[in-house]
């Protein structure tokens, strides 16, 4: 379950100063599967990083299973993030030099499994971001559609119960949109908390239960269902 | 990976491990005997390297010890770094 | 065991799949560290050398200086010196330079005397079966490796025509070669009975080149030398002490041309830093983010990176000066060997003995490995405290 309560985000000082979240209240609850949209520059990613404690918020509190993320110290908020959140980026965000297996495998290496284990539990993931064949390829040779299950399986490795995406489908045609929402309704089914920030029109209607929370100026206006 | 990075780990051990071994097996008391010994015969110590040639001043001048016309004196340095 | 270790794996693989960002860095390193070393080896070596010669030394040579400059000293000095009190081993030698003129080149030659019973017997350990009657018999010499080279290369076989200064000839025959081992004393190295070197130089009867004799006691020696001065106002003295001094600067590595040395090492090294510093901002720093956005902690990070430059460091620290070692004791140190040995004289392939300082080569790792370690460390650290969002952008 996710609980923001209140949190404002600013970014600069003085004549800079820069309002990108204004008193934003949401609760997720646990299972389900929110879209954020709204137009560009709306506050989307900053949210997001602020649930899965890239960044901190510099007023308000957010509460993800139960743990207070908004304050967390570095060693905590790490251990949070590699045990109870898994991004999709909007750019991806992978080390362009390894390959698919090797991004894949990152986030467990400080988990204390050995070498072993985490190779299966990274077959595991890349099978179910449907990626498994291209496992031994470099990334910067992926298409990106490629490169998007590449990310999905990272996402999915250390098997979390939040998964937050970024304009998941901004870099794809069609047909890998539809894919991907196939894959998302999958971990919905899986009982996934999933959060999705987007603007593509295809989310406004899933073939499955969700919630749309419309974004505009940093702030959140109910719409829709 | 990490197989090839225990096998250069691997070389370059073995690779310090001959020099040290070259190092430690080197002859260095017969060396040292040697040295001793050209010490002893000729009473000189003064390494073979490069000496420097020594003009004499001005034109005409004598050369006064015939056995050592050019050569400076020993606790002169130039004669090291010469050319 | 060790392969199942994820973060070994982790950091091999990005060592070498990133090898290309270390290549430049290493290969750098490498040279210069060997550079350096190389230098240093071969410093402590001819300066151990050196030094346990030196020890074999007389106390004292005297000389006859006139305005100045160094003359033939009459052999009478000897027997007056024997007189001083404590004083032992008196020894009149003969010994100079021989000039090859057409060449400029010069040739060290030794006289010895066959009644010297100390040196008879070191030269017969010298000189594996040499027939000491046989060799002051004749006229021959025992010369070093360089001057046979160089008597070779001038079509002088088995024999060599010295020229005396009253203008006669004087053909010597080659008894023996020294062993090339030697050759950092005994290249240029011709040694002849004593007479005949007196007729090469042409020294009169009671003339020698020089005096030397020991003073057991180091409490006499500055009694010693005041009546020395007595003897004769022409003397010069020369004391070990002050030979020992010279030969400590003689091969000091903070001397002269190395100072040049270290300061261009010093640079480059600073350079490669720097530009190592920076790739940490521009190369280093999504990845970062990234690594701490699927979990990474600030610690984990800088302990890659810790992990990361150790095994630079090291392997290129170990790379360059087992190089240097081998250029140096196994090669024998070709072309740099030349700076050190002055290119006037007779070419000399000089021998190094093994020895190896090893605080000067802990202070040059040191040297090397401390700031390399700030120039990853600090930046790393300061890409990981950012918000990995930041980081990442
Ligand atoms: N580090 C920052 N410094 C200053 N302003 C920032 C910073 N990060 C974000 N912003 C601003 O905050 C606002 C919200 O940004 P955000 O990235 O959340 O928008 P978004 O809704 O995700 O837009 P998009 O759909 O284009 O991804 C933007 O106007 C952006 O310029
Ligand atoms: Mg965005």
């Amino acid at each position: 379950m996710i609980r923001i309560e209140d949190v404002g985000k600013r970014f600069g000082e003085g004549e800079n100063l820069f309002e990108a979240l204004k008193s934003i209240t949401l609760e997720v609850e646990e299972g389900e599967c929110v879209i954020l949209s709204g137009i560009s520059g709306s506050g989307k990613s900053t949210l997001l990083s602020l649930i899965a404690a890239l960044d901190r918020p510099s007023s308000g509190k957010i509460v993800v299973e139960g743990e207070l993320v908004s304050k967390l110290p570095d060693l905590h908020a790490s251990a949070y993030r590699a045990k109870t959140i898994g991004v999709i980026f909007q750019h991806f965000n992978l080390i362009e030099s390894l390959s698919v297996e090797e991004n894949v495998i990152v986030p467990l290496i400080n988990s204390g499994l050995d070498m072993p284990a985490i190779r299966k539990m990274a077959e595991q993931s890349m099978q179910r971001a449907s990626i498994l064949h291209k496992a031994s390829q470099d990334v910067a040779s992926l298409s990106g559609g490629e490169k998007q299950r590449c990310a999905i399986a990272r996402a999915l490795v250390n098997d979390p119960k939040v998964i937050l995406c970024d304009e998941p489908t901004a870099n794809l045609d069609r047909e890998n949109s539809l894919r991907f929402i196939d894959t998302i309704q999958k971990l919905n089914q899986a009982g996934k908390t999933i959060v999705i920030a987007t603007h593509d029109p295809l989310f406004e209607a899933l073939p499955f239960e969700s919630r749309v929370i419309h974004m505009a100026d940093g702030m959140i206006g109910k719409h829709g269902e | 990976m990490i197989k090839q990075f225990i096998g250069s780990a691997a070389f370059l051990m073995v690779v310090t491990g001959m020099a040290v071994g070259h190092y430690l097996s080197a002859d260095k008391i017969s060396h040292k005997k040697a040295f001793s010994d050209v010490v002893a015969v000729t009473g000189i110590v003064s390494p073979s390297l490069s000496t420097a040639f020594y003009e004499p001043a001005f034109l005409g001048e004598e050369i006064e010890h015939p056995a050592s016309p050019q050569m400076q004196s020993l606790n002169r340095m130039e004669f090291v770094y010469a050319e | 065991m060790l392969s199942r270790s994820p973060f070994l794996h982790f950091l091999t693989l990005l060592l070498f799949k990133q090898k290309s960002k270390h290549l430049g860095i290493m290969s750098i390193s490498v040279v210069m560290i060997a550079l350096v070393s190389a230098v240093l080896f071969i410093s402590s070596s001819l300066q151990q050398t050196l030094q346990d010669t030196l020890d074999e030394q007389a106390d004292f040579t005297v000389t006859r200086i006139e305005a100045g400059r160094p003359v033939s000293t009459p052999l009478a000095w000897a027997d007056r010196i024997i007189e001083i009190e404590g004083v032992s081993q008196v020894a009149p030698r003969i010994h100079g330079r021989y000039f090859y003129a057409p060449r400029e080149e010069s040739f060290l030659v030794v006289g010895i005397d066959f009644f010297d019973e100390q040196g008879s017997k070191a030269l017969e350990s010298l000189v594996k079966g040499i027939d000491l009657k046989q060799f002051f018999a004749e006229e021959s010499m025992i010369v070093g490796e360089g001057v046979k080279a160089f008597l070779q290369k001038h079509y002088y076989k088995d024999t060599f025509s010295f020229k005396t200064p009253r203008g006669q000839f004087k053909k010597v025959k080659i008894y023996e070669v020294l062993p090339g081992s030697l050759n950092l004393l005994a290249n240029d190295m011709i040694i002849m009975p004593i007479g005949l070197a007196r007729e090469i130089f042409g020294l009169k009867e009671d003339e020698v080149t020089d005096i030397t004799f020991n003073v057991p006691n180091d409490a006499e020696w500055d009694n010693v030398i005041g009546k020395l001065h007595l003897v004769d106002y022409e003397i010069r003295v020369v004391e070990k002490r002050e030979v020992e001094k010279a030969y400590e600067n003689l091969y000091n590595y903070k001397g002269g041309i190395f100072l040049i040395l270290y300061i261009i090492a010093l640079l480059t090294l600073m350079l490669i830093l720097y530009q190592r510093y920076a790739m940490v901002y521009s190369h280093e720093r999504k990845e970062i983010g990234i690594l701490r956005a699927v979990g990474w902690s600030i610690r984990d990070i800088l302990k890659l990176k810790f992990y990361e430059t150790m095994i630079l460091v090291m392997s290129s620290f170990v790379i360059g000066t087992v190089a240097a070692y081998g250029y140096v004791f196994v090669l024998g140190a070709p072309i740099l060997i030349e700076i050190f040995l002055g290119g006037a004289n007779l070419e000399n392939q000089v021998q190094m003995i093994p020895e190896v300082s090893f605080g000067t080569l802990g202070s040059l790792f040191l040297l090397y490995a401390v700031p390399f370690f700030a120039a990853v460390l600090i930046p790393s650290w300061r890409v990981a405290v950012i918000p990995p969002k930041e980081a990442m952008r």
